[in-house]
């Protein structure tokens, strides 16, 4: 509908009465599709009018229209800031260790369900490894404090048990990123299996019939039938992930970061909140979202870019 | 492309997160201003009194207190009363909302950063006003110039004690041991390790340790130990020149000392990222002995403690002594303070009319009503005082006890009535409380202004208690924690000693 919109522009007659034509035609297609219209200019395309006081040193008792102009000055200061360098790595390798480790997982979950025979079994697991997600970071956090503290935690009395050294998870800069992979892995493993299922249950079952006659096992079917015809999902689900690229959670990193970890954990969310919302420096953390935002745009065009060279549909 | 590619991804970034809350502030600004019409074209002439205030407690104050309270005051009141932990957040979405009340109440460690908007004048200055009331010209001209901004005054402050600090400890953990209460850093050293491996519940197993701390450097212990070894509160001020705290030799054997704890494990080994709730739970659970910090805390501790052991006693103790004496950090003496704002408060006289209603709050009728509640429900009389029984300590929880957060300078106040008699645990900390005036270490820098610490402040302290949490824990050394100084020295530190250090010798001209 919008490739619609974007035709009107050259002002030809013949096009222009052809789609006048299909407009009244179609009328009741392009009333529904209204709403839907009107919630992204409203929630999403409006609102980006506040990106403004990025570019301003924002007061909010002035409002946008009275706040002083400063061009690019919280740009420059974000650049030159000493940490951040530093601070964009820690984000990228959080970002890179999350693609390596948790992405394929939800993947090789959902193959290994849609082995299981017995239906009802298959149903409960499902269910079951859904259930982290509804938890809130919080309390996945606050369970790993309790399990992993060195005053009486499990995992270090077990470690003790067996006669090791106790390991101090929380405070060494070492464990962090570990710590912050297998929560992620923990709450969002279950879930994002359901897009996968879904594409997997879709697959023609004449495809394995076939397989089967030809003398393919288990292994030999996963590999030449299901993985192929979810390989579109998943490259569509890989562009989209990599569009969050600085989206680590904010919530999630703000929990587990502390004193001790600073230098591996402080992420762009989290310098935005220390040294821009806190204090009250609405420009400064806008220029940093910004920032931000404007990254993932570019590693969404390149990975766009890649999946249609090679020969993949992409996500536009 | 272009538009295909922002509707699917891009939409989904935090960004749009920062223009909801921009197109939010638009809708906002217009509802505040219909609310304020409302409120002046209803037919009530009583003048209304809006409030934003934290919420301490359980509940909001009993309707029909409220109600007494706006028959005596003749105002028609309306309070919003935000929870505690997220007032902050609160008060920060109201600012920038540009929806605050009449009046809101802005905690100390909040005004650092309130003092841009009342730079840019989103606040009255009520510092003319205040001869005109009988109270209000009475407050105390002390704490009202540490209050200023740019010597200004802004607000009423709510008051409190200079210094609470102090330990808590387990007394019937030293009669098993055989110790008296600490009075020097050793013997507190020496409890904490008899506490630690000792046994000192007795039950045969080594399942206790000396001090429960948590993740603050300033309410946990370590800024009270720091007084006991003589640092100095936040700045130490050497023949006119300002020296930060953590370039004192006192600073560096506080982290010794802790450091020591640490490797003997005396402390909970967690305690870098240990809360306030885990750490309570430590003392209520028996598992540790010692609590440095509010020494008030030690009613709620008991009462808690007594639950899951009713051998448990306590005690506090506040005279630690150290190289230099007995010493205590104090904060400045005001809590908090009301802020007017100009978007609520369109004209003078509706200014006045909401300094009158504060100005009233400090009269007996009122200021008792406030802090007790009503007689013969809450409280009853015992000659002039105020005798508070048992059995109405929930009822004035849940009923009264939230009101106390809008008193203004209480504790200067000579027309609240006297309290009788009360638990002998708190009355002790009560006591120790008063004690501590004695010895108070103060904030050279309570009333001096430094621009680059108002801006860049809470950003550099990060520096410094990373440093001496790396440094207690052992991951830093001693050359190590003094490149740390000299990167806050450079970051902005030396801006801040410049700016105190000019303020300083401006206000005492030699």
């Amino acid at each position: 509908m919008q490739e619609a919109i974007v035709r009107t522009e050259p002002a030809v007659r013949k096009s222009e009465s052809r789609l006048s034509k299909r407009l009244v035609r179609n009328k009741w297609l392009y009333l529904m599709v209204l709403p839907g219209l009107m919630y992204f200019i409203v929630f999403k395309y409006i609102p980006m009018y506040g990106l403004l006081i990025s570019f301003q040193d924002y007061k909010p008792f002035k409002g946008i229209a009275g706040s002083e102009w400063v061009g690019l000055e919280h740009f420059r200061r974000l650049f030159a800031e000493p940490d951040f360098l530093n601070i964009l790595l820690n984000t990228i390798i959080l970002f890179g260790l999350n693609l390596l480790f948790f992405f394929p997982i939800p993947i090789i979950l959902s193959l290994m369900l849609n082995e299981v025979r017995i239906s009802f079994v298959k149903r409960f697991f499902q269910t079951l490894i859904y259930l982290p997600h509804f938890m809130s970071w919080v309390i996945i956090v606050s369970i790993s404090y309790v399990m992993l503290t060195m005053d009486g935690g499990i995992i270090n009395e077990l470690i003790a048990g067996l006669g090791f050294e106790k390991i101090n998870f929380l405070l060494s800069p070492e464990w962090f990123r570990p710590t912050y992979i297998l929560q992620v892995i923990w709450r969002e493993a279950g879930w994002g299996t359901i897009i996968y299922l879904a594409a997997i249950a879709s697959i023609d079952p004449q495809l394995y019939e076939a397989a089967r006659m030809d003398g393919a096992g288990r292994l030999r079917q996963i590999w030449h039938i299901t993985l192929p015809a979810i390989r579109s999902v998943i490259i569509v689900l890989l562009i989209l992930k990599i569009g969050d690229v600085l989206e680590l959670g904010f919530e999630h990193v703000y929990l587990l970061l502390n004193s001790m970890n600073r230098d591996v954990a402080e992420i762009i969310d989290t310098y935005v909140y220390t040294a821009g919302l806190q204090q009250m420096k609405f420009s400064y953390s806008t220029a940093i979202g910004f920032f931000k935002s404007l990254v993932g745009l570019v590693l969404v065009v390149l990975a766009n870019r890649l999946a249609k060279k090679m020969g993949e549909e992409g996500v536009y | 492309m272009r538009e295909r590619f922002f509707g699917r991804a891009a939409v989904r970034c935090r960004l749009a997160v920062w223009m909801l809350l921009a197109a939010a502030m638009a809708v906002l600004a217009a509802c505040s201003l219909r609310q304020t019409n409302e409120n002046v074209s209803n037919g009530d002439s009583r003048p209304a009194v809006t409030i934003m205030a934290p919420l301490h407690f359980p509940n909001a104050p009993a309707a029909d207190v409220i109600r007494r309270l706006e028959e005596l005051t003749g105002t028609r009141l309306s309070i919003e009363w935000v929870r505690d932990e997220i007032y902050a957040d609160k008060m920060n979405t109201a600012l920038t909302t540009n929806s605050l009340k009449k009046a809101t109440f802005v905690k100390y460690t909040d005004y650092i950063i309130m003092k841009n908007a009342i730079r840019s004048g989103a606040f009255w200055e009520i510092g003319p006003y205040l001869d005109e009331f009988p109270n209000l010209k009475r407050l105390n001209g002390d704490i009202l110039k540490q209050t200023a901004v740019d010597g200004k005054l802004y607000g009423l402050y709510t008051e409190r004690p200079s210094s609470r600090q102090g330990v808590i400890l387990r007394e019937d953990w030293l009669n098993n041991l055989g110790l008296s209460k600490p009075g020097t850093l050793d013997e507190l050293y020496e409890v904490m390790r008899q506490f630690t491996y000792g046994d000192p519940d007795r039950n045969g197993r080594a399942d206790t340790i000396g001090l429960a701390d948590r993740d603050d450097l300033v309410f946990g212990a370590f800024k009270t130990l720091g007084s006991y070894f003589g640092t100095p509160n936040n700045w130490g001020v050497e023949g006119g020149r300002l020296v930060p705290e953590f370039e004192t030799k006192a600073y560096a054997d506080t982290m010794n000392f802790m450091r020591k704890l640490y490797d003997k494990k005396l402390v909970n080994s967690d305690f870098a990222v240990t809360s306030k709730d885990v750490q309570r739970d430590m003392i209520i659970q028996g598992k540790a002995g010692v609590y440095i910090g509010s020494m008030t805390d030690v009613q709620r501790l008991s009462n808690e403690a007594k639950q899951v052991n009713p051998n448990a006693a306590f005690t506090v103790v506040n005279r630690i002594e150290g190289p230099a004496g007995y010493k205590v950090w104090s904060i400045p003496n005001f809590n908090g303070l009301f802020l007017f704002s100009k978007s609520a408060i369109k004209t003078e006289d509706e200014l006045k009319q909401i300094l009158r209603f504060f100005d009233r709050t400090m009269d007996a009728d009122v200021a008792n009503l406030m802090k007790y509640g009503i007689e013969g429900r809450h409280y009853e009389l015992k000659g002039n005082e105020v005798y508070l029984p048992e059995a109405t300590t929930q009822l004035r929880v849940d009923e009264v006890a939230s009101l106390y957060t809008l008193m203004i300078a209480d504790l200067g106040n000579p027309n609240l009535k006297k309290v009788a008699e009360q638990d002998p645990l708190l009355d002790l900390a009560e006591r120790l409380v008063k004690d501590n005036e004695n010895f108070l270490v103060k904030d050279p820098t309570v009333h001096l202004e430094s621009v680059t610490y108002d801006e860049r402040g809470a950003e550099l302290y990060e520096i410094i208690s990373d440093a001496t949490y790396n440094y207690i824990l052992g991951q830093l050394d001693e050359a190590g924690f003094r490149q740390e100084a000299g990167r806050w020295r450079r970051l902005g530190g030396s801006k801040i000693i410049e700016e105190y250090e000019r303020a300083l010798t401006a206000q005492s001209p030699r």
